[in-house]
């Protein structure tokens, strides 16, 4: 849990992390074909919303 | 932290949302485009950080929650953008085009830089030891601002080369 100021702070280093793999990610992305992009998308959207879910469930189960 | 977080996704819902409805060729919108897609890797990889540390029993749920909260309010809006920027790549006129854009930039330069200043400010739930590591955060954020301004300054010039359409 969050009880000192290191623990904050790896919390947001993980978000930071976060932020920084995505426009990795995003920008690796850019060198697809036009098919491949497209199918690279509707997994981004697929797996961003089942991970919100994923979240929906953590929250609901406690 | 929830205010913080949905501040920070105001902005972001704020910029992409107009700045989708400021571009003007097909250039512009694919560099819109691939700024919003961008922004939606960010959030994904955003919501596995986030769930990872809950299921670690790294952080209180109260807080899980909240991020989630704002992230799916984000995803929601990048929804919004995706069709937006669909929309965007037709206007109707360069007088059009021009208006659009202009209405933008004086938001852009006014109401979102004067949120995001906010943030800062508001950011009152965490130890103050760490507001540094906070703004490492903004600071992320601050890069792709800094992607929006070059699109907006790109999107002026196309505009004024008659390249609007």
């Amino acid at each position: 849990m969050l009880n000192t100021v290191a623990d904050y702070e790896e919390y947001l280093r993980l978000l930071l992390d976060a932020i920084v793999a995505g426009r990795i990610e995003a920008r690796q992305a850019r060198e697809l074909t036009p098919e491949q992009h497209a199918e690279y998308k509707a997994k981004l959207v697929a797996d961003e919303k089942a991970e919100i879910e994923r979240g929906k469930a953590i929250d609901g189960a406690n | 932290m929830k205010k913080f977080l949905t501040t920070i996704g105001l902005i972001w819902v704020l910029i992409f949302g107009l700045a989708s409805v400021g571009c003007n060729n097909t250039a512009t919108v694919k560099k819109a485009q691939d700024l919003a897609d961008e922004l939606r890797a960010i959030n994904h990889k955003l919501a596995k950080a986030n769930n990872d540390a809950a299921d670690a029993h790294k952080i209180p749920l109260v807080l899980h929650k909240a991020v989630n909260g704002a992230v799916e309010k984000f995803s929601q809006s990048l929804d919004t953008v995706d069709a937006a920027i669909i929309a965007a790549k037709v206007v109707t006129s360069k007088e059009d085009a021009q208006s659009k854009l202009d209405f933008i930039q004086r938001l852009f330069d006014t109401d979102v830089f004067l949120s995001f200043a906010n943030v800062a400010a508001t950011v009152i739930d965490f130890p103050p030891e760490i507001k540094a590591q906070m703004q490492a955060i903004l600071a992320g954020a601050q890069l792709v601002f800094a992607s929006i301004r070059a699109l907006f300054a790109e999107a002026q010039t196309a505009i004024k080369e008659g390249h609007y359409a």
